[in-house]
């Protein structure tokens, strides 16, 4: 209801400046209403129609003519099945038990069939009724989106288990019978006599499989990288498993001080220790220990250094060390770390001296990329932050001197030989 | 006595890889494609070894395992499997696996490692023996009594 409308019943009340206000606030209310992008109807008391703005009318695309004193059942872009529905409505709405919204499907004058959302107010003049503004918002368009967006959504999910059994599967095959091209090769090299020219091929065979297998190798843990839902792990205990793989460690000790550190990741944790512990094991010649600690580093982060005694990285090799095809080994494991720790938002850096030891520095911001907490240290941190503090500013690359000053007994185990598999 | 070997691997040949490379280095081996087979081996033979496939199509390498240690616990288990985990590779190592390699496996190394897990067992065995022995000697000399100690 319009302020002119009202005049005759209130005009009485109103001097001539809040007049003249109120009939300015009057036209910026019908500008409001023509130019709204949200179709707007208004009815009296009876359900007649009074006014429509353009929005309205091109949403439906009928004329003023057509709609405009017209009872609204009778309107034609309305399915006859509703029409029940909207009278028991609007009987709520005029007793004031007005619903906030509700949802229909109406046709427009091509024919088409349109979702609508409306949302209803009851017109109030003067404490008495005076008819309803509905507002309609057509969500054809949002609702077919969000239905296409669900249906690609399934499509990919459907894909992505398809592509992941496939590719499993495929490596899995592979695997199997390139088992019996090795085993093959080494039946028929028993049969070979030294120098045999032909052993000569069956070396060249021999190494291509090889090639195959750390392919495979590495596109199985590139496909989970990101993959699996992180959650608070236990580093102490996933280093500890991580150790487990190696059946054979060559008599290697380990230290691991990791007590009480638990960190947001995923089970691909375990496979950065094994790639740490691998490299040692494989290039660090006469290793005799590997360390695994953390200490706050300032800041909001963690440091979490692995280190062992080994003859450490060149300098001159420093800089491909994480690359893909790093030529030591199969060129994907360090790779693989940096990718994990990519995904995770952590860095890893080598800081070690060439000769004296490898030394992993692995830095965790206190938060993840979403405000997630990234790593907490339980109570049983304290001592050994206290320890940790006690030593700063004393170099780490002496693994025995930067854990000898603790009292606490050591999560220490020794394990017997070397890797076999 | 030459030791024995089961194999239980679904893929034929692998199985009939595994057996040839085990037979050229004496080894008896017997070879199955399924879990049930396996168990049934198991029931009417004994073996020093199995090597086990982690997936069959009628049950997981771990409960073969499980199954297997109950009939011969002094067995060694081998897990060997064509889909890579370290999830697996940790529940193996926890059930009591004695070694987990990946297909394709290096047959040098496998043997190897069979060797070793072997006579790793053997010198327990012997330990454990030694241990009885022992005991039973000493339990035997403390049951018989002294004649000074009970001479008044």
């Amino acid at each position: 209801m319009l302020v002119t409308e009202l005049e005759p019943e209130v005009g009485h009340d109103l001097n001539l400046e809040s007049m003249k206000l109120l009939k300015g606030h009057d036209r910026g209310y019908k500008f409001t209403i023509e130019l709204s992008p949200v179709g707007i109807m208004n009815m009296d008391m009876k359900g007649i129609v009074t006014s429509v703005n353009a929005a309205l009318l091109e949403g439906t695309g009928y004329s003023e003519h057509e709609i405009v004193g017209k009872h609204f059942t009778k309107l034609k872009f309305f399915r006859a099945q509703d029409i029940t529905k909207f009278l028991k409505l609007y009987g709520l709405i005029l007793n004031r038990r007005t619903p906030k919204k509700f949802q229909y499907a109406f046709i427009h004058k091509d024919g088409t069939l349109h979702q609508c959302e409306t949302f209803v107010s009851l017109l109030e003049a003067g404490g008495k009724r005076t008819g309803i503004q509905a507002m309609c918002i057509d969500t054809t368009g949002i609702r077919q989106a969000e239905h296409n967006r669900k249906e690609m959504l399934a499509k990919q999910k459907l894909l992505n288990e398809k592509l992941n059994v496939i590719s499993q599967l495929t490596r899995h095959n592979i695997r199997n019978k390139l088992s019996a091209i090795t085993g093959n090769i080494y039946l028929g090299k028993k049969q070979l006599a030294a120098g045999h020219k032909a052993l000569e091929y069956i070396d060249k065979i021999e190494s291509s499989c090889s090639q195959i297998v750390k392919i495979l190798n590495f596109a199985g843990v590139y496909e989970m990288l990101g993959v699996e839902e992180a959650a608070h792990a236990d580093v102490e205990k996933a280093f500890e498993e991580a150790v487990l793989l190696f059946p054979d460690l060559g008599g290697v000790r380990i230290i691991n001080r990791c007590k009480g550190l638990v960190v947001l990741a995923d089970s691909l944790l375990r496979l950065v220790f094994y790639h740490l512990i691998d490299n040692t094991i494989k290039y660090g010649r006469n290793v005799s220990q590997i360390v695994v600690c953390y200490e706050e580093a300032g800041a909001g982060k963690l440091r979490l250094a692995y280190e062992d005694n080994g003859c450490g990285i060149p300098q001159a090799e420093k800089s491909e060390l994480f690359s893909k095809g790093y030529e030591k080994g199969s060129g994907f494991g360090l790779y693989l770390v940096k990718e994990i720790m990519k995904v995770y938002g952590w860095t890893i850096k080598e800081t070690g001296k060439s000769r004296q030891g490898a030394k992993f520095a692995i830095t965790i911001p206190k938060t993840n990329r979403n405000g997630r907490i990234n790593y907490r240290l339980t109570s049983s941190m304290n001592t050994e932050l206290g320890v940790l503090q006690e030593l700063e500013g004393q170099q780490l690359t002496d693994p025995t001197r930067w854990f000898s000053a603790s009292s606490n007994a050591r999560s220490q185990r020794t394990a017997k030989g070397k890797c076999s598999d | 006595m030459n030791e024995s070997v089961l194999v239980v691997d679904d893929d034929v040949d692998v199985r009939e890889t595994l057996s040839s490379v085990l037979l050229s280095e004496g080894y008896l081996v017997e070879s199955v494609k399924n879990g049930k087979e396996a168990i049934k081996a198991s029931e009417t033979g004994y073996f020093d070894v199995a090597l086990i496939d982690m997936e069959l199509p009628d049950m997981k390498g771990i409960e073969i395992l499980r199954r297997l240690k109950e009939k011969q616990p002094r067995m060694v288990m081998i897990i060997i499997t064509g889909f890579p985990s370290l999830e697996n590779a940790v529940k193996a190592v926890n059930e009591g696996a004695h070694g987990y390699v990946l297909k394709p496996f290096n047959v040098a190394e496998l043997l190897k490692m069979l060797r070793k897990r072997l006579d790793e067992k053997a010198a327990e065995y012997f330990q454990f023996r030694t241990e009885i022995e022992k005991n039973t000697v000493f339990s035997e000399q403390f049951k018989k009594p002294k004649g000074s100690i009970f001479t008044r």
